[in-house]
């Protein structure tokens, strides 16, 4: 199925915020030729764990890809930037993008 | 074999666990992978309830054991500061996950009138609902979102993290 990440990208994160009041941002970690859709919610009702603990939702036919999200709370999202949370081993070190709420 | 009723039934919690992930993974009906969620959250608290001093017979009568396991959570210190949290915050968080916890822990046939992701139940008019053609609409869109997230965290910490399992004597 054909489908344009870029457009995807926006479509989740509206309905991300508009549902979620606690999402401050989202940060992207996929490029327009990855076959999944990886990204960090920033949560202020995140777990906090230290980790950054990715959960994958398989496609489905709004999303037809599949979408792997880690959440993590504002002062993890620091330390992850700081480098000291690491990411997962096959994502890359920084986000393609970071979308704030006022900007979708 | 194990001489440590709550090993033994993180064991048990573990393996349904994967089988979880895997029927997820597979794209299996919604009420396979949940039926193995609801029984690693069961197991999972009454490994914790045996760490406790909850025997087999007791274990095996009670239900809930998830729910009551959280509420043991926020008052072991040793995990509050492990996940460097308020007392006040943990149990902000775990009140947070009441709502989903009891309605995956409600899956469990034993504890459901209707709704449950193992046998039939009766709709209308001699017309039974069928579990692996439901839609458990409710409580997929709560585990896809932050919240679920959360008690998925929750829950894999209690089933692997060994910090976690000496707070408890397990």
């Amino acid at each position: 199925m054909s489908y344009n990440i870029n457009e995807l990208i926006q479509e989740l994160s509206k309905e991300h915020f508009d549902i979620e009041t606690g999402l401050e941002k989202i940060a992207i970690y996929s490029n327009d030729k990855d076959d999944e859709l990886r990204l960090i919610e920033v949560n202020n009702v995140a777990f906090p764990t230290g980790q950054v603990e990715p959960f994958v939702f398989a496609s489905t036919k709004s999303y037809p890809i599949q979408i792997v999200i880690a959440d993590v709370t504002p002062a993890e999202w620091e330390k992850i930037c700081q480098g000291m949370i690491s990411l997962p081993d096959n994502w890359p070190q920084k986000p393609s993008k970071v979308i704030l709420r006022n900007q979708v | 074999m194990t001489n440590n009723l709550a090993q033994a039934y993180l064991q048990q919690a573990s393996s349904d666990y994967k089988s979880y992930v895997l029927l997820k993974k597979h794209k299996e009906p919604y009420s396979q992978w949940l039926h193995f969620l609801q029984m690693t959250m069961e197991k999972t608290g009454k490994a914790y309830m045996a760490s406790y001093g909850s025997n087999i017979f007791q274990l095996r009568k009670s239900h809930l054991a998830f729910g009551r396991f959280l509420l043991i959570l926020r008052r072991n210190r040793i995990i509050i500061n492990e996940l460097n949290l308020s007392i006040l915050q943990l149990k902000q968080h775990i009140e947070s996950l009441s709502p989903i916890v009891d309605k995956i822990e409600r899956l469990a046939p034993a504890l459901s009138n209707g709704i449950n992701a193992e046998y039939p139940w009766i709709l209308t008019n001699e017309q039974y609902a069928v579990p692996c053609r439901y839609s458990f609409d409710d409580i997929l869109c709560d585990l896809e979102r932050p919240l679920g997230r959360n008690m998925l965290k929750l829950l894999k910490r209690a089933l692997y993290n060994e910090r976690w399992h000496k707070a408890f004597n397990i």
